[in-house]
């Protein structure tokens, strides 16, 4: 899943079909993390390039500045603004003391005749050593900036956007307070799709993380009202008919047996229950009326407000790339690559004697384990496991620090230089990914058993993020392997 | 004869005139109430997370 040329293509084709299509990203775009480890800065930042000019492919109107997106510095972010074609928004991001803000706090935008107005707010929340002391930078809470953002642009703008950064739960107190702002779209871990929710007059929505699915929303504005359609009320009354449907079949039931006041006269509780329900009817008759008259009020003033429709699109496997966005992709990851290589080549150079490889401490390696192991290793040669490394190398991305953990054995812990040079019979992902290091259990094999497989080994990296299928007990079952 | 004539062709006249006129007001007033609709499709995605396509 995932992958920007896919999401490229994507973009491309909705912009033949309709030429009213605007391209926002509320941020988190650049890194995975707040914090990059320095030996993977190169290579990090190269990716970060390369996303910023598949993005400028994609003709992107603006990106919101999130807190990893600093994850490189602040001075980083403010380089790669000069090779954007978008804008990088946040009006709170400022300078200490002066309250200027290092990037645009708003831009403004014009498609198909309607003003737009679009901010960014970085979140606050979190770590203090995101920004340094040489930054001289601070990130303000949003009630010190955001006010001042609306009562700027509400007068000149049909539709004002937020991209955010903030927590959920404070978007929705943004989207309480200012009802001037009519699109939320925010950024943080989420897991799964957030349909637009209407919170007062302001739609809020996300999409899940590492671009595996994207958000498309329809909407027919009206410039004038600047109002979005109330679904509530409609779904109230069906919600109140259902009700009332079923009090009315409840009812009935009582009335079958003859005149329940009659034939229940001598079951005083099932005689107030029956009184209680025509009471609760009589209500939910009113609040039906009542319900009825707002809906047809709605209709009445439809032509006033405005409406949506959206469909999140999952970037699946089988999509088609786009041709240019792929060569972008295919030339950063070579680079990244390419730099990884240069790094392993150095480092077994400078601090490995004899060209030896890293062995992590504990490991004993797969061959060690297939010497008593010889069924279980027949098994697992048939299983993914054992050509996850080889997949890195078809795809010229072994050198790759990232990927790296994932598809050998013994790299979490490890400093990303030292797995460069991870020993030959450490790659793939083996037998003490599952059980644990091994070492010890081959010197003792009697005494010193390995550990069992347990769901948080395998969610290291059978994460939702690259894995939608995995079912623990399900993997369990088909990897097993059987009586040692 | 002729004075009759003229006055029903200038009456004629008139009423096509009158009737093309409130055509196009009744369509102009349609159009200004469409002016105040827009149409705008949202592309939009967020924690790409420095995830160019998968590993593997």
């Amino acid at each position: 899943m995932g992958g920007l040329p896919k999401k490229a293509q994507h973009l491309i084709s909705l912009r033949k079909k309709k030429n009213t299509v605007l391209a926002l990203d509320s941020g988190a775009l650049l890194f995975k993390d707040e914090k990059i480890p320095t030996d993977q800065t190169q290579q990090l930042t190269t990716t970060a390039q390369g996303i910023v000019t598949a993005y400028n492919r994609m003709s992107f109107a603006a990106v919101g500045v999130a807190r990893q997106d600093l994850a490189a510095g602040l001075k980083y972010l403010l380089t790669l603004q000069q090779k954007s074609d978008f804008p990088w928004l946040s009006a709170n991001l400022v300078r200490r003391n002066q309250s200027k803000p290092y990037f645009k706090p708003h831009t403004l935008l014009t498609i198909n005749g309607m003003n737009l107005g679009v901010i960014g707010l970085t979140g606050n929340q979190g770590s203090d050593t995101l920004l340094t002391e040489k930054d001289n930078a601070v990130i303000l809470p949003w009630e010190d900036v955001l006010p001042g953002q609306i009562d700027l642009l509400k007068g000149r703008t049909d539709m004002l956007i937020l991209l955010s950064n903030l927590p959920a739960a404070t978007n929705r107190i943004i989207a309480e307070k200012h009802p001037e702002i009519h699109l939320i779209l925010q950024s943080g871990s989420v897991s799964g799709n957030l349909a637009p929710e209407r919170i007062n007059n302001t739609l809020l929505t996300q999409v899940e993380q590492q671009g595996k699915s994207v958000g498309i929303l329809d909407v027919r504005w009206n410039t004038r009202s600047k109002q979005w359609e109330d679904h509530g009320s409609k779904n109230l009354l069906l919600e109140k008919k259902n009700e009332l449907d079923r009090l009315g079949w409840l009812i009935n039931r009582y009335r079958k047996q003859g005149d329940p006041k009659l034939v229940f006269k001598d079951q005083p509780e099932t005689l107030t229950a029956y009184d209680s329900m025509l009471t609760q009817r009589e209500k939910l008759d009113q609040e039906i009326s009542r319900l009825m008259a707002e809906e047809n009020a709605r209709i009445a003033s439809r032509a006033q407000l405005s409406s949506f429709n959206y469909r999140f699109e999952a970037m699946r496997k089988d999509l088609p790339d786009n041709p240019e966005v792929r060569a972008i992709v295919d030339a950063t990851t070579n680079e990244v690559n390419r730099l990884g290589k240069m790094a392993a080549k150095a480092r077994s150079a400078a601090s490995l004697t004899n060209d030896q490889m890293f062995f992590p401490e504990n490991y004993a390696g797969n061959s060690v384990c297939q010497s008593c192991h010889t069924p279980q290793s027949e098994k697992w040669s048939n299983t993914k496991h054992a050509s996850a490394y080889t997949t890195l190398e078809n795809k010229g991305q072994q050198f790759n620090t990232q990927c790296l953990p994932c598809h050998v054995t013994g790299a979490f812990e490890q400093p990303a230089g030292l797995v460069l040079n991870l020993a030959a019979d450490l790659r793939q992902v083996g037998c003490e990914i599952c059980h644990g290091p091994g070492k010890q259990h081959a010197a003792q094999p009697q005494d010193l058993r390995p550990g069992k497989p347990t769901k948080e080994i395998c969610l290291r990296c059978h994460t939702g993020d690259h894995d939608d299928n995995f079912i623990f007990p399900e993997a369990l079952a088909r990897l097993r392997c059987g009586s040692l | 004869m002729y004075k009759s004539s003229l006055l029903l062709i200038a009456l004629l006249a008139s009423l096509a005139l009158a009737i093309t006129a409130g055509a196009v007001e009744k369509k102009a007033s349609k159009t200004n109430q469409k002016t105040d609709l827009r149409e705008i499709t949202f592309f939009f995605s967020n924690d790409v997370r420095g995830e160019t396509e998968p590993c593997g």
